[in-house]
């Protein structure tokens, strides 16, 4: 493992630690409530956050994903997810862990170097590094678990 | 001569930074002053904490051994108490920390993420990896932009109901 994605999974380790306190002892309907119009449920950033780490570590870490089929398979899902729980998703987040020590231990000097991009799937997305995929990927998940921070104290705040 | 890794993490920085100038746009000072809950931070609090740790920590990520001790000092003690700052006041210390970023960035090698950083005012703190620094710089700030931005369509969704 490159320092790289060892700094990436330590940062991923700490990042979904911090998911877990912001939803730690909040009833079950504080997760599909949204906080303003366009916005997201604790259920969708958890799912979402999961969903989209365990893509973008593997395809900067050796394991060629299609983008496509992320977008209309567990990504979709994510965005349509509702009824999470506290327990049901400290378990998920926990499993989502594990799960990126593995895809991330992988990861070489190689891969980090490597361009990646899908032109005839998603032409939208540019071709990037290996190591633009992977910092991009735990900035991503640092967004949505400050946002769930966030949404702990707005409903704390709401809700006593 | 930077690394992929260095490379990533100034385009993570500068999306990130794009990102938080469209989210102060058009803010009044009474939106960036506004705290949404007990426990949480202003937008101004959030950019003037934010800015100035991904400076120290990409610094710290590429060989130029910042004092921490000096950054509490003279930026992370005074962020929190930040108030009253206009948004053009913002796009001003946005656009410092993007010049600093940039210059310490520039300079990455492969050593300078492999070294051990330690701060210098706590020894108890194990040190980390410059490519840990660099990786967790990179992802506070998008930690605290994310906020910013849900605050804003916080302000917007209460705006829009008081017209």
């Amino acid at each position: 493992m490159t320092p790289t994605h060892q700094a990436t999974l330590d940062v991923t380790r700490q990042s979904f630690a911090m998911l877990k306190e912001a939803i730690a002892g909040l009833p079950d309907e504080a997760f599909d409530w949204t906080p303003a119009p366009g916005t997201n449920s604790l259920t969708v950033l958890t799912r979402h956050c999961i969903a989209a780490s365990r893509f973008f570590g593997g395809v900067a870490s050796g394991v060629p994903g299609s983008i496509a089929e992320y977008r209309k398979g567990d990504r979709a899902e994510a965005f349509r997810a509702m009824g999470g729980n506290a327990a049901s998703l400290t378990l998920t987040i926990d499993g989502a862990i594990a799960e990126a020590g593995q895809i991330l231990a992988k990861g070489t000097d190689a891969h980090l170097a490597e361009m990646i991009g899908w032109p005839h799937e998603a032409p939208d997305i540019p071709i990037r590094t290996g190591a633009e995929i992977l910092v991009n990927g735990v900035a991503h998940l640092r967004e949505h678990v400050g946002q769930a921070q966030l949404m702990r104290d707005l409903w704390l705040a709401k809700n006593g | 001569m930077s690394t992929p890794t260095h490379l990533a993490a100034l385009e993570d920085v500068e999306d990130s930074l794009k990102w938080l100038r469209e989210v102060i746009s058009g803010l009044p000072m009474e939106a960036l002053d506004l705290v949404p809950a007990p426990g949480a931070n202003s937008i101004t609090v959030l950019v003037s904490h934010a800015l100035p740790s991904t400076v120290f920590w990409v610094q710290a990520g590429s060989g130029k051994a910042p004092s921490h001790r000096a950054y509490v000092k003279n930026h992370r003690n005074q962020a929190f108490e930040k108030s009253g700052l206009s948004e053009a006041d913002l796009i001003r210390v946005i656009d410092s920390a993007g010049r600093a970023a940039e210059a310490a960035l520039q300079d990455g090698s492969e050593a300078h993420l492999a070294a051990l950083y330690e701060h210098d005012d706590e020894p108890d703190e194990p040190p980390v990896t410059g490519a840990t620094c660099l990786v967790h710089g990179v992802s506070h700030l998008r930690e605290h932009v994310g906020q910013a931005a849900l605050m804003r369509d916080l302000w917007l969704a209460r705006a829009t109901k008081q017209d």
